[in-house]
């Protein structure tokens, strides 16, 4: 009975492992368009906490053509897992160009997560790390 | 009595069974799911909310997370099929080997970024699964508990101020028995892996709380009762299976290690430790050996130089005076876990889809200084009493109340210190 029970518990577990390799898999490949991100920071040097970051950037597609009306979500987050991230509002400035500021809570390795919503309703989700100075 | 023998083994599975599941699934999301630490629920879970939840339960109830170990929920499933034959090495019976992978753990954690890898994290979960099952595989007994687990022994070392052990009920039951199940076993029931003797047992040193002698026991003689947390560190205790920790050398250092490595784990995540860093780059550009040299200078020179030499020196023993440097670290490793939990506690609600607002998510760095302190200072306070009260050689007493002193004031200046987020895009820049 118990040779039993452990059997397929051992058996669910494979299967869930499993059937989240999957999922994941299915989840990963969804994002497969080319987009291009250019980016600058404002500040060359991030040293003052008391300032705010501002991050401007331009969108364009694999043609090169710039996007112009994506709706865009910005969260900035620490390398370190657990930290509280920053939420900040990123408004269009025109010809793909799109701005945000917004203020950093502690020195260090941060990455700001870009969720990109295309009018076409893709979604796509970019990554961009950088740090602050000594 | 907490809670009667049968309904607690029973609570035990349930716990087990479900941190079972929940490791396979945070296993799945660092080997699959996003790569970055902050958006990954695996980097969350375990270096946040794991460790605070561990830090805080061991204080405040006991050794729940050793009582609920999947590790050994899953070596239990594969031994229905393959017994041990072997019994664990007579020379590796003692902690060095725990204390070298405690070390190693540590080491491996500032030298690959740990914290920040969901991937290399879920593999830390796989190498854990897999080492559990080889060593309790091949060797008898709960020789991976006893003789290498890094976190049972962190918890082993942490549950000396917990509020509960497993005691014996009456000493005139256990002086009339004389089956010992609650050490040999039974048909029905194994005794204790970790050969504690129950009748015998003082503290918690090595108890895993697995509670197979509270339902071993046929006279239903042992409980999991409240003690004084810290009671059995002020006396000189002889526990068998363990002997007289005072005059164990692996447990002298396994508590030196615990406390300078917490103390080196600390400091790193501070802007002076970065600066420091900065300095060391210029010179040598290898960050490795600089993690290598810092961990050689605090797990073993600094204990070396600051119990070993000044107590040779006084010609008298440290062995007291390191064993009460026990809850001053446990104080400054739960105030830096709770640094963590506290600021973050809920900063993987986004990655459930809730939007919380911000405040809500966790405490401010600055609003969390306080509880470190506190906890800091409750241990250091603990250190001092026991210390008070312990040590019997005048000039070793003398020494080691400065010694202690320092030591509290260089714990509180680190954790007054800016935290900095350890580097782990070096060179990515914008």
């Amino acid at each position: 009975m118990k040779k039993a029970f452990a059997l397929v518990l051992i058996i669910l577990a494979g299967s869930l492992l499993f059937f989240l390799k999957e999922n994941y898999r299915q989840k990963n490949s969804a994002d497969t368009m080319v987009l291009n991100l250019s980016w600058t920071m404002s500040l060359s040097e991030i040293k003052d906490l008391n300032l705010p970051v501002t991050f401007d950037f331009t969108l364009t597609d694999e043609h090169q053509n710039k996007i112009t009306d994506a709706e865009i979500e910005l969260v900035a987050n620490m390398s370190h897992p657990g930290m509280v991230p920053v939420n900040a509002v990123v408004e269009k400035s025109g010809q793909g160009t799109y701005k945000s500021s917004f203020h950093l809570t502690m020195p260090g390795d941060w990455i700001l997560f870009l969720t990109i919503r295309l009018k076409s309703g893709m979604e796509i989700k970019k990554e961009v790390l950088f740090k602050t100075m000594q | 009595m907490l809670l009667k023998p049968r309904p607690l083994f029973f609570f035990k599975r349930v716990l087990q069974v479900s941190l079972f599941f929940l490791s396979l699934y945070l296993v799945a999301e660092g080997l699959w799911g996003n790569p970055f630490a902050p958006a990954n629920l695996t980097t969350q879970f375990v270096w946040v909310h794991y460790r605070g939840v561990l830090i805080f339960s061991l204080l405040l109830l006991g050794n729940l997370f050793c009582f609920a170990c999947p590790f050994i929920f899953f070596r239990d499933l594969l031994r229905l099929f393959v017994a041990p034959k072997f019994l664990f090495p007579q020379k590796l019976r003692n902690k060095w080997t725990a204390i070298f992978i405690f070390s190693l753990m540590l080491f491996s954690y500032e030298a690959f970024s740990l914290w920040s890898s969901p991937f290399k994290t879920a593999w830390l979960i796989v190498g854990f699964f897999s080492a559990a099952l080889i060593v309790d595989g091949l060797f008898k007994q709960a020789s991976f508990c006893k003789y290498i687990c890094p976190v049972g022994h962190f918890n082993f070392l942490t549950s000396a101020l917990s509020p509960s052990e497993v005691k014996i009920k009456t000493e005139q039951t256990c002086a009339d028995c004389k089956t010992y199940d609650c050490l040999k076993g039974n048909a029905d029931h194994r005794g204790c892996e970790l050969n504690l003797f129950l009748p015998k047992k003082a503290g918690n040193f090595d108890c895993t709380f697995c509670m197979d002698c509270v339902v071993a026991c046929p006279s239903d003689n042992i409980l999991l009762a409240r003690v004084l947390p810290g009671e059995n560190l002020e006396r000189e205790s002889v526990s068998p299976g363990i002997g007289k920790i005072e005059s164990r050398k692996d447990f002298q250092w396994a508590i030196l290690t615990f406390f300078f490595l917490g103390f080196l784990n600390a400091f790193l995540m501070t802007a002076p430790a970065q600066k420091l860093l900065d300095v060391w780059l210029q010179i040598n550009h290898s960050n490795l050996l600089w993690i290598v040299l810092n961990f050689v200078f605090f797990g073993m020179a600094l204990p070396f130089l600051l119990f070993f030499l000044p107590a040779n020196w006084l010609k008298q023993r440290p062995n007291d005076s390191i064993i009460v440097l026990l809850p001053m670290g446990i104080g400054l490793w739960s105030a830096h876990y709770s640094f963590h939990f506290l600021t973050g506690v809920l900063a993987f609600t986004p990655l459930l889809g809730l939007n919380l607002p911000t405040k809500w998510m966790g405490l401010n760095p600055s609003q969390a200084v306080p509880v470190e302190l506190g906890l800091l200072f409750l241990g250091v306070l603990f250190s001092f009493l026991l210390l008070l009260k312990k040590e019997k050689q005048k000039a070793m007493k003398i020494y080691s109340l400065i010694l202690f002193a320092a030591l509290s004031l260089l714990c509180a200046w680190i954790l007054l210190q800016p935290m900095q987020m350890r580097s782990t895009f070096v060179g990515v820049m914008p």
